[in-house]
């Protein structure tokens, strides 16, 4: 009796330090986002006045409209607008672009195999493992070559080229689950690579896409080394002019407008993940080819 | 006509040889079986027919047409998978259609195939359900619908009943069966099963190895082994392999077996090869050859009668076989059915001498002419 008691208070504190732990991370996760949030709705002479943590007095939206239209980045007092278009017109084609490539990648490395894929696949999966600052300066002579320094679809060049490592990866992965017995019959019935690959293969590959472009959208929306080094002021991406917001010298720092434009550029990426998040993890379990 | 010729065929990996000198020729609406254990070649023989595997050494033609250099979707040829292979995100509908789409039929004309199809295998309500939706035995009847839509002028079947359960297994066996007796088709079918083999081929070609072994009917193969691997292959309980010393003698050969304390001296009425005088060979009787009661019309100089000791009877419903020691080995023997011999009991059995067979005990060759 006395014996089953201890044991049950003994889980009962397991459960509590279990729930505390968690509760504690979650608290210091969502700690800055708060912050954030409550300083870009307040008048910048609350935050001043100090009190970092509290609700604002006079809620305004002034911030927002400032960061988004109006604010100083570098010397044009543009906001962050352009630069949020800029970011989209790079990541729109550079991850639709990256993934495709990944699947057919992937797709020809599974099953339509020839002599020396294996050459192939280990040579693009090195170029995952190449870090960024070494591929800088071959980089940005490549795209003097062609012409395409300073411009967006030279920053969509650079991600892609990139991504194929990853994404190709990702997809040979999904694909060598699928049985071989499946091309056959489809080649039985008369279709060829690329017919398979379309009606066959890329229908049954939802989960595995939506990883891709999860993963492909926040690596590519977060870059800031590739989008400083490589475009230009009228062609730079959200976080380099995010940078330039915040490190704008003139007058007082305005925190609040800093604070939303900092909010406006994590936007997209939270979208993404409050809307495929969960297939992101079932992706990422693997396994459910089956369709 | 013939169905299907396949000459001096081999198949190389590189280096490594999974096949060689394959040579086999089939009427038009034959049922051929390649049958053999794992791993012997016969998925690469049939996805050489099929135009999926090169054909590294010899011809093969289909229907008197020379394939070697043909796409599969070229060959007039449809395949059925031992994994179904249904393409997951279609619809059955879809995927039994899918064939006719490429080859550009149209829709009103496919449509209709579907539903031919669907009615013979009563898959009809089934249409519009993805393969995930479906029970091991429905994706099987879709896997033969697909094949069976295009009308094609040979079936190719690989090892397509292998995931199912005995009842189900059964079940469509038969019902195979009967589809090639209505649409006359030539097929090859392949399976490691050599009961599927027996029940349902026309001709059977038994591979090992990568070697053909024998091909023959159901009954040649059954009855006439060439060699002591397609004698112990073919066969339910297996042939009894016994030990026996061979001894020409003035009226014929006499086999020397023993049992326990006693050597049983068996007359032999084929001949064999002078040079085996002296020598042990393997005789090789199914058990149905050695027998508690033969059947009434048979003539009585066919048997060879014995006194024998069981070690142990084993009634399966229909039959009640009993084993036996012979030169050290079990030995399968038949006994009257609902026999209620038991372990230790002394039992008259008759031995069909006649029908056994002589194989060399090394090479495994047939000896007996
Ligand atoms: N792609 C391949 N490369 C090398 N060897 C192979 C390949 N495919 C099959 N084999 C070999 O060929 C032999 C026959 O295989 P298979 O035709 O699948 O046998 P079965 O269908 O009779 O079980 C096996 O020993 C197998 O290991
Ligand atoms: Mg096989």
């Amino acid at each position: 009796m006395t014996r089953r008691k201890k044991f049950s208070t003994t889980a009962m504190i397991q459960k509590a330090a279990l729930y505390f732990s968690l509760l504690l991370f979650a608290f210091l996760f969502l700690m800055p986002m708060y912050v954030m949030l409550v300083n870009s709705v307040k008048p910048l002479e609350e935050i001043q006045a100090g009190g970092m943590m509290n609700l604002p007095w006079n809620w305004t939206l002034e911030p927002w409209l400032k960061a988004w239209s109006t604010a100083q980045i570098g010397v044009e007092p543009t906001g962050l607008r352009p630069y949020f278009w800029n970011s989209i017109l790079m990541v729109v084609p550079a991850v639709t672009v990256s993934t495709l490539l990944g699947a057919v990648n992937g797709y020809v490395l599974t099953h339509w195999t020839f002599r020396g894929h294996k050459i192939i696949f280990l040579m693009m999966l090195g170029a995952v493992f190449i870090p960024y600052q070494i591929a800088l300066i071959p980089m940005a002579r490549m795209l003097g070559v062609f012409g395409l320094a300073g411009t967006i679809l030279g920053l969509v060049v650079v991600h892609t080229l990139y991504g194929i490592g990853f994404t190709t990866l990702f997809f040979r992965n999904y694909y060598v689950a699928f049985p071989d017995d499946l091309m056959k019959a489809a080649k039985v019935d008369g279709a060829g690579l690329f017919r398979i690959f379309f009606r066959i293969i890329l229908p049954a590959s939802t989960p595995i896409i939506i990883v891709t472009v999860i993963w492909q959208f926040t690596n590519i929306w977060n870059d800031f080394l590739f989008g400083v080094s490589f475009a230009d002021f009228d062609s730079f991406p959200m976080t380099v002019a995010l940078n330039n917001l915040v490190n704008s010298s003139t007058g007082v720092k305005e925190y609040n407008v800093h604070f939303a434009g900092a909010f406006i550029a994590a936007v997209p990426t939270l979208l993404i993940y409050i809307f495929a998040g969960r297939y992101f993890v079932r992706g990422l379990m693997g396994g459910s080819v089956k369709g | 006509m013939t169905g299907l010729s396949i000459e001096s065929v081999g198949k190389l990996y590189g280096s490594v040889r999974v096949l060689q000198d394959i040579n086999i020729e089939i009427d038009e609406g034959d049922f051929l079986v390649l049958v053999g254990p794992s791993g012997c070649g016969k998925s690469t023989l049939l996805n050489m027919i099929a135009g999926l595997e090169d054909i590294s050494e010899g011809d093969i033609s289909i229907a008197g047409k020379l394939v070697n250099d043909l796409e599969p979707s070229e060959r007039n040829i449809a395949m059925v998978f031992q994994s179904y292979a249904l393409y997951p995100t279609m619809t059955v509908g879809g995927n039994i259609s899918f064939g006719l789409e490429i080859r550009r039929v149209p829709k009103a004309e496919r449509e209709a195939a579907v539903a031919r199809v669907a009615d013979l295998l009563q898959i009809g309500h089934l249409l519009d359900r993805k393969p995930s939706q479906l029970s091991g035995g429905q994706r099987q009847r879709v896997a033969m619908g697909r094949a069976l839509v295009r009308d094609p002028k040979l079936f190719l079947f690989d090892e397509p009943l292998s995931n199912l359960d005995a009842k189900l297994r059964v079940e469509m066996r038969t019902e195979i069966k009967k589809l090639h007796k209505k649409t006359g088709k030539t097929i090859v079918y392949v399976t490691h099963d050599q009961i599927e083999a027996m029940t349902m081929a026309t001709r059977i070609c038994v591979l090992e190895g990568g070697d053909i072994q024998q091909q023959g009917t159901p009954d040649e193969i059954y009855n006439n082994p060439t060699n002591a691997f397609v004698a112990g292959f073919m066969g339910s309980p297996p042939m009894n392999m016994i030990r026996a010393d061979a001894r020409k003698t003035s009226e014929g050969w006499a086999l020397s077996i023993r049992h326990g304390e006693e050597t049983i001296t068996l007359r032999y009425p084929k001949k064999l090869p002078d040079s085996y005088d002296n020598k042990v060979v393997t005789l090789g009787m199914r058990p149905e050859q050695i027998v508690e009661e033969y059947p009434r019309d048979a003539a009585e100089d066919a048997y060879f009668t014995t006194t024998c000791t069981l070690d142990l009877t084993e009634p399966t419903g229909a039959d009640t076989f009993g084993a036996m020691d012979i030169g050290g080995l079990e030995v399968i023997c038949k006994l009257k059915p609902g026999s209620k011999a038991d372990m230790g009991d002394k039992v008259d059995l008759h031995f069909e001498v006649g029908a056994a067979c002589i194989f060399d005990p090394e090479s495994g060759a047939r000896l007996d002419h």
